[in-house]
C-alpha cells in the first residue's frame, strides 16, 4: 500500500544505479564471476579464509547497490563457485568433508544474512523519506493555508498545493448551507459539473468517500473526499488522475496523505466559512442599523409638518369663527407652506428611490443650458423670499443632448443648498464655463461652507452637515449629483474663496449639435418684407 | 343658466373637487364636474363647457385618450392637471390638443390665471388674425407678421417670425417644442427640437434684454415656450 500511494503521490526516483531488476541480476552475476577470477588466480585456492573474505565483500557490496534479488542470485552463484572450485574435490559439487560443509554453510548463511539487512535497512530508509516528503507537503499546505483569509483563497491554495504534491487534478466544491454554489481548480473558479454535483451530494449526505479508489461508485474518473469539520460536510475534495501523464494513472485505493490533506483543508474552509458567516452578518446588522436611523429621521422630518397642519387646521376648524382675520389667514398660510414642504420632502424621498432603483428615466433632447438655467432662476425668483440669485451666463453655449426637467432640477436643488447656506444679504451666484470637451456650472456661494472632511461626504444620501439639521432630508445632493452622473457629467465640491462652498459640475458636450444650413440666420429680413 | 361661463372639471377625487368649488364658485364660474371619463365625455356633449380641467389621473381611462376624444366634440380649452410624475404625459397631453397645464399642488391665483388665459384664448376663435398681440413694449402684428418696439420696426429672419406667430397665436398659453417644428418646418422635422433651441435663442437675444432671465419668451422645461403677454 505504501508503495501505491507514494507510486501515486510522489513517485520516487530510485536511489539505485540501474533501475530494471534483470539487469541488476546480470550485473550482480558479473561482478561475482569477477570475483571467482579474483579468487582463482590472485588469492588462490590455499587461502581458504581470505578467499571467503573477497567473496562476502563481493555479496555486501552487491547487497548494498544492487538490491535483495541481486544479492540472493550472486549467494546463490557464490556458494556454487565457492563449492565447485574451492572445495576439494574440485571441480564438483560435492562436499567431501565436515569441515568444509560448515564453510560452505557458514558463507552462504552470511551472505543471506547481509542481503536481508541491506534491504531492511533500504525499505527504513525509503520510509523515512516516505515519512518526510509527506510531512513536507503536509507543512506547505499547512503553511499555505495559515493565512489563507477567505474560503476562495482556502480552495485555490489547497488545490495547488495537492497538485504540487503530485496528485492529478483537484477540484474544491464549496457547501455553503447544504449546497454546493462554488467551485475552485488551481487555476482559479471553475464551474460546477453535473457528474461531480451527483457525487458530491452523495458524498456529502454520507459523509464517506466516493469514486475511484473508494468502495463507492468505483467506476467514477475521479474520487470525492469530504471535507468534515466541526458542523459537518462544508465542502468535498475531487480529485482526477491526469490522462495524459504515464506516471499518475488510475488508483486503487485512497493515498492516506490525501486524507490528511483533506482534514487540513476542511479546518481552513470551515474557518474561512465562519468567518465570512460572521462579516456577512456584521455587514447586515450595520445595513439594518443605517436603515432604521434613517427610517427614524425621515419619519421625524415627514411629521414635523403633519404636525403643523394637523394643529393649524384644529384651529380653523374649532375656533375658526372666533379668531381674528390676521390669525386666521395665518393659520391658513401655515398651513399652505407646510403643506408645500411636505411635497417637497416626498418628492425628494421618490426621486433618490427612482435614482438608486435605476428608475430615473433620461429623455435626452437637444437643449440649450441658457433657457434651462432660465427657467431654473424664474423658479426661484417666484419662490424665494428676498435672497439675490445672480447668474453670469456666456450667450454662446453650444446646444447639449440633456433631460432640461432633470438638470433644471439639478440647478434648483444647488441653488436651493446654496441659499440654506447662506445668509440673506449674502448672493448666490451661478456661473457657466466651456471647457474643451465639456461645460462646467458652478453655483458658488459666501455662506459659511464646510469643513475639508465634509467636501466629499455632503453628497452622501442622508448627510446633512450640524448647521442645518431640521433643514430637510439632506437628499437634495445626491439627487443632484444622481442626476448628472446619468447624464455622464461629474459633480464635485470645493471651498469658495473668502468662505463658503462651490458645488460645480460638468456636462459633456457630445457630438456636434445640428446646424442648420438655412440661410435665414445670415440675412436678417425685415418683418413683414414678405407682405 | 348661470351668468358665469361653464368649468367642467374631471376630477375624480370629491374633495378635491371641493376645493375647486370654493375657489372657482366666488370668482364667478359656473361648475360642472365629471369623475370619469365616460361622464366627463357625456358632460362635454351635453353641457358644451366654455373650459376643461381634466385630471390626467383617473380611474376609469388615461387623461391623455380622454384629449382627442373631448375634441371631437369641442374646442374649449383644456387645462390637464397633473401630478409631477407624469411629466411625459403632460407633453403627450398637449400635443394631443390640450392647451394648457397645471402641476399639482398648485396656488390658487395660479388656478384662475391659466383660466383666465384660456377662456380669452377661447373668445379669440373665430376672429381673424388681424390682432395684434402686445407684451411690454412690443407689439407684434399677426396679420403683417410685423414686429414694433415703442416706434422702431425689430429685423426678424423669417424663421423667428414664424416661431414668433405661432406663440403669439396662443399667447400665454404654453406651445410644445413639437408644435412649434411642426408649425415652423413641418411634420416631417419631428423631434428636432435643436432646430426650435437656436431660432429661440437668436430670438430671445433679440427681444429680451436679459436673454438669461426672459421676461416674455419664457421656456418651460421638458415642455416647450410660453409667450407672457402679462407679468
Amino acid at each position: 500500500m505504501i508503495a501505491k500511494l507514494t507510486s501515486y503521490l510522489a513517485p520516487e526516483n530510485q536511489s539505485r544505479f540501474i533501475s530494471r531488476t534483470g539487469l541488476r541480476i546480470v550485473v550482480g552475476l558479473g561482478i561475482m564471476l569477477l570475483t571467482l577470477l579474483f579468487n582463482l588466480y590472485v588469492v588462490g585456492r590455499e587461502d581458504l579464509a581470505n578467499v571467503t573474505m573477497v567473496y562476502l565483500i563481493a555479496i555486501a557490496g552487491v547487497s548494498i547497490y544492487l538490491g535483495y534479488r541481486p544479492a540472493i542470485a550472486a549467494t546463490v552463484m557464490c556458494a556454487l563457485t565457492f563449492d565447485y572450485f574451492f572445495l576439494a574435490p574440485y571441480h564438483s559439487l560435492r562436499i567431501a568433508t565436515g569441515r568444509a560443509l560448515l564453510t560452505f554453510i557458514g558463507m552462504f548463511a552470511i551472505a543471506v544474512f547481509t542481503s536481508l539487512l541491506h534491504e531492511r535497512l533500504r525499505l527504513d530508509a525509503r520510509k523515512a523519506r516516505q515519512n518526510e516528503s509527506r510531512m513536507e507537503a503536509l507543512y506547505a499546505l499547512a503553511k499555505a493555508l495559515v493565512d489563507a483569509n477567505s474560503s476562495e483563497e482556502v480552495c485555490l491554495r489547497s488545490a495547488t498545493q495537492i497538485e504540487q504534491a503530485g496528485a492529478g487534478n483537484v477540484c474544491i466544491l464549496v457547501r455553503e448551507k447544504e449546497t454546493f454554489r462554488r467551485a475552485y481548480s488551481a487555476r482559479g473558479q471553475v464551474a460546477l459539473e453535473t457528474e461531480d454535483l451527483a457525487l458530491a451530494n452523495w458524498v456529502a449526505t454520507r459523509l464517506e468517500a466516493a469514486g475511484m479508489g473508494t468502495e463507492n461508485a468505483t467506476a467514477a474518473t475521479a474520487c470525492y473526499i469530504p471535507l468534515l469539520a466541526s458542523r459537518g460536510c462544508v465542502g468535498v475534495l475531487s480529485l482526477r488522475p491526469r490522462t495524459q501523464s504515464a506516471e499518475a494513472t488510475a488508483f486503487t485505493e485512497v493515498p492516506s496523505i490525501l486524507l490528511s490533506m483533506a482534514r487540513q483543508v476542511a479546518l481552513a474552509l470551515d474557518r474561512a466559512l465562519l468567518a465570512q458567516e460572521k462579516q456577512g452578518a456584521l455587514i447586515e446588522a450595520e445595513t439594518e442599523r443605517i436603515r432604521s436611523a434613517v427610517l427614524s429621521s425621515v419619519s421625524h422630518d415627514l411629521r414635523a409638518p403633519l404636525a403643523v397642519i394637523g394643529s393649524a387646521s384644529s384651529t380653523l376648524v374649532e375656533h375658526g369663527l372666533r379668531l381674528p382675520d390676521a390669525a386666521r389667514s395665518e393659520m391658513a398660510k401655515i398651513i399652505f407652506d407646510e403643506a408645500r414642504r411636505l411635497n417637497e420632502l416626498l418628492r425628494s424621498l421618490l426621486d433618490v428611490t427612482r435614482l438608486q432603483s435605476g428608475g430615473l428615466i433620461v429623455s435626452r433632447e437637444w437643449e440649450s443650458l441658457e433657457e434651462i438655467v432660465g427657467s431654473a432662476l424664474r423658479h426661484i425668483e417666484e419662490h424665494a423670499s428676498g435672497q439675490i440669485l445672480r447668474a453670469h451666463i456666456p450667450s454662446a453655449i453650444p446646444l447639449l443632448q440633456l433631460d432640461a426637467v432633470l438638470i433644471e432640477q439639478v440647478i434648483l436643488n444647488l441653488a436651493d443648498n446654496a441659499f440654506k447656506h447662506s445668509r440673506s444679504e449674502q448672493a448666490v451666484e451661478i456661473d457657466l464655463a466651456i471647457h474643451d470637451r465639456e461645460i462646467i456650472v458652478y453655483v458658488i456661494d459666501h455662506g459659511h461652507g464646510v469643513r475639508e472632511d465634509e467636501l466629499a461626504s455632503i453628497f452622501d444620501k442622508f448627510y446633512r452637515s450640524e448647521s442645518t439639521a431640521g433643514m430637510g432630508l439632506g437628499l437634495g445632493l445626491t439627487i443632484a449629483r444622481g442626476i448628472v452622473e446619468a447624464h455622464g457629467g461629474r459633480m464635485w465640491a470645493s471651498h469658495t474663496a473668502g468662505g463658503g462652498l462651490t458645488i460645480q459640475f460638468s456636462l459633456p458636450i457630445g457630438e456636434a449639435p445640428p446646424q442648420l444650413a438655412s440661410t435665414d440666420l445670415l440675412e436678417p429680413i425685415a418683418a413683414g418684407g414678405r407682405g | 343658466m348661470n351668468a358665469g361661463p361653464c368649468i367642467l372639471v374631471v376630477e375624480d377625487d370629491k374633495k378635491m373637487f371641493r376645493v375647486y368649488a370654493a375657489s372657482l364658485e366666488s370668482e364667478g364660474y359656473t361648475l360642472c364636474d365629471a369623475s370619469n371619463g365616460q361622464a366627463a365625455i357625456a358632460e362635454v356633449r351635453t353641457r358644451n363647457p366654455d373650459l376643461i380641467l381634466l385630471d390626467l389621473g383617473l380611474p376609469d381611462i388615461d387623461g391623455l385618450q380622454l384629449v382627442p376624444q373631448i375634441r371631437e366634440h369641442s374646442t374649449a380649452p383644456i387645462i390637464v392637471v397633473s401630478a409631477r410624475e407624469q411629466e411625459q404625459s403632460k407633453v403627450k397631453a398637449l400635443d394631443a390638443g390640450a392647451n394648457d397645464y397645471l402641476t399639482k399642488p398648485f396656488s390658487v391665483p395660479e388656478l384662475l390665471a391659466r383660466i383666465r388665459v384660456g377662456l380669452r384664448s377661447r373668445s379669440r376663435v373665430g376672429e381673424t388674425l388681424e390682432s395684434t398681440v402686445t407684451f411690454g413694449d412690443f407689439q407684434f402684428d399677426l396679420a403683417n407678421r410685423r414686429l414694433v418696439r415703442g416706434d422702431r420696426q425689430m429685423h426678424l429672419s423669417p424663421t423667428e417670425v414664424k416661431l414668433l406667430t405661432t406663440l403669439a397665436r396662443h399667447a400665454d398659453e404654453v406651445v410644445t417644442t413639437n408644435a412649434l417644428l411642426k408649425e415652423t418646418w413641418g411634420s416631417a422635422y419631428h423631434s428636432r427640437s435643436g432646430y426650435v433651441r437656436v431660432y429661440m435663442h437668436s430670438l430671445r437675444h433679440k427681444i429680451e434684454d436679459d436673454p438669461a432671465r426672459p421676461k416674455y419668451l419664457v421656456n418651460e422645461s421638458g415642455l416647450g415656450y410660453r409667450l407672457r403677454t402679462s407679468s
